[in-house]
């Protein structure tokens, strides 16, 4: 008995199917969760950004001047930051229809 | 307030039909369509002064513009300066542009271009004789090297020179438009060099819009209410060089000019800075522009040299075609 129930707490871990995907859903679980962490600190992030982006820009005369290196890097990063934080897909848009006769006006190449 | 340019009827004779107005500017031809007369005018007006405001913001071809300006600096180093507000917008609109094409509308193709010979207004390149093309070595710096911060102070490397060429008739067109339906009545067509974009109510049955070859002809008429259409070609900025003739569209990747898979390639999108976006894309793009287009979700006819024609889903099939 006492061999039988060794022998099953010792192969039970290791063999069960059951526990197997118990193991696995509780992974995709923690996995998800680490996921949805993430999501939800990055969805912040591309709030508060948007946010400071959306002040309007002053109304100055432009001054062109050589960089220190010290600025170049900050505005590079702010680059860098814009390009992760902004959508990348064409918005949908309604669809044309054919038709004939004359143009009210037309596209060409430029 | 500015002069209005040319009017005439769309349609002469039809009372109903829209009335139109057309001026040069910014380098080409610029039409305004309105279906309400007495609103074209004014409506003329607006885009004559916005588009005069955008050649002092963003022409390559005039010393004193901002986009000279910064150029000027930056052969010396890398350099900054503080954009106005219509610089910041249409600088804006190009790193809109770089994104959605996956960086093949690249905004820094500017020095590629003067490598090349599109250093000035397109009729003083193509008069000048024997032009030598000057590609070797030609780097394009990259719309993710240019910094912008939220205040509005614009950092570009040592010998950046900004293109805004993809882009900026596209943007001045969304713009315009949206500006006319907001200010007076009735429904506007802005027409930018072959740049669409409508506003307002449009007329019964939709905009009809001709899609015109290189030889003038009209390929096809397709009909929008609020969608923007944008042609880009390979067949009609060309120049001739010491090797051959070139055309204006770059490759940001080589920085040479496109290949010439495709004579052009018009899409309907979203928006006119969408469509603008996804034609140079495509031309950049060669063979492999209609897979692309497809993957993006935009609508396109691809034409080819030899007359022969790609459609991409949502484009209207010619009505021809529809009845076979």
């Amino acid at each position: 008995m006492i061999t039988d129930r060794k022998n099953r707490l010792e192969e039970k871990p290791v063999n069960s199917p059951a526990l197997s995907k118990a193991r696995m859903a509780v992974s995709a679980l923690m996995a998800s969760g680490t996921l949805a962490t993430a999501w939800l600190a990055t969805s912040l992030a591309i709030a508060s950004h948007d946010a400071s982006e959306s002040v309007a820009a002053p109304d100055t005369s432009v001054s062109v001047g050589q960089s220190s290196h010290e600025s170049s890097e900050a505005s590079h990063s702010s680059a860098k930051k814009r390009t992760s934080s902004s959508s990348t897909g064409f918005a949908p848009a309604k669809q044309a229809q054919p038709a004939s006769g004359t143009t009210h006006t037309k596209t060409k190449g430029s | 307030m500015s002069t209005p340019g040319t009017f005439r009827s769309s349609d002469a004779g039809v009372m109903a039909e829209p009335v139109e107005a057309h001026f040069d500017a910014i380098g080409t031809t610029n039409r305004i369509i309105a279906t309400d007369q007495t609103a074209l005018a004014t409506a003329v007006g607006l885009a004559k002064d916005y588009l005069s405001d955008l050649d002092r913001a963003v022409s390559r071809f005039r010393d004193d513009s901002e986009v000279s300006r910064l150029a000027a600096t930056a052969a010396n180093g890398t350099t900054w300066c503080w954009g106005s507000p219509l610089f910041l917008d249409h600088l804006d609109a190009a790193l809109r542009a770089a994104r959605l094409s996956d960086g093949l509308v690249d905004f820094t193709v500017g020095s590629a271009m003067v490598a090349a010979g599109y250093d000035t207004d397109l009729e003083a390149v193509r008069a000048r004789p024997g032009f030598t093309l000057r590609l070797e070595g030609v780097r394009v710096p990259g719309w993710e090297s240019v910094g912008r911060t939220s205040d509005g102070r614009i950092t570009t490397p040592r010998g950046t020179v900004l293109d805004f060429g993809s882009t900026a008739k596209a943007r001045a067109a969304d713009v315009i438009a949206r500006r006319l339906a907001l200010t007076l009545p009735g429904g506007f067509l802005v027409n930018l060099g072959g740049d669409i974009a409508p506003s307002g109510t449009a007329p019964a049955g939709g905009w009809r819009i001709g899609v015109e070859a290189a030889d003038g002809s009209v390929l096809q008429v397709v009909s929008v209410t609020n969608q923007g259409v944008a042609t880009s070609s390979t067949q009609l900025r060309r120049w001739q060089t010491d090797a051959g003739t070139v055309h204006h569209i770059i490759d940001p990747r080589t920085g040479r000019p496109a290949p010439l898979t495709w004579a052009q390639v018009t899409c309907i999108a979203a928006d006119t800075l969408e469509a603008n976006t996804a034609s140079t894309a495509a031309l950049v793009l060669g063979e492999d522009a209609p897979d692309w287009l497809i993957r993006k979700g935009v609508a396109a006819r691809l034409d080819r040299p030899d007359g022969s024609v790609t459609f991409t889903p949502g484009w209207p099939r010619p009505e021809a075609e529809r009845a076979a």
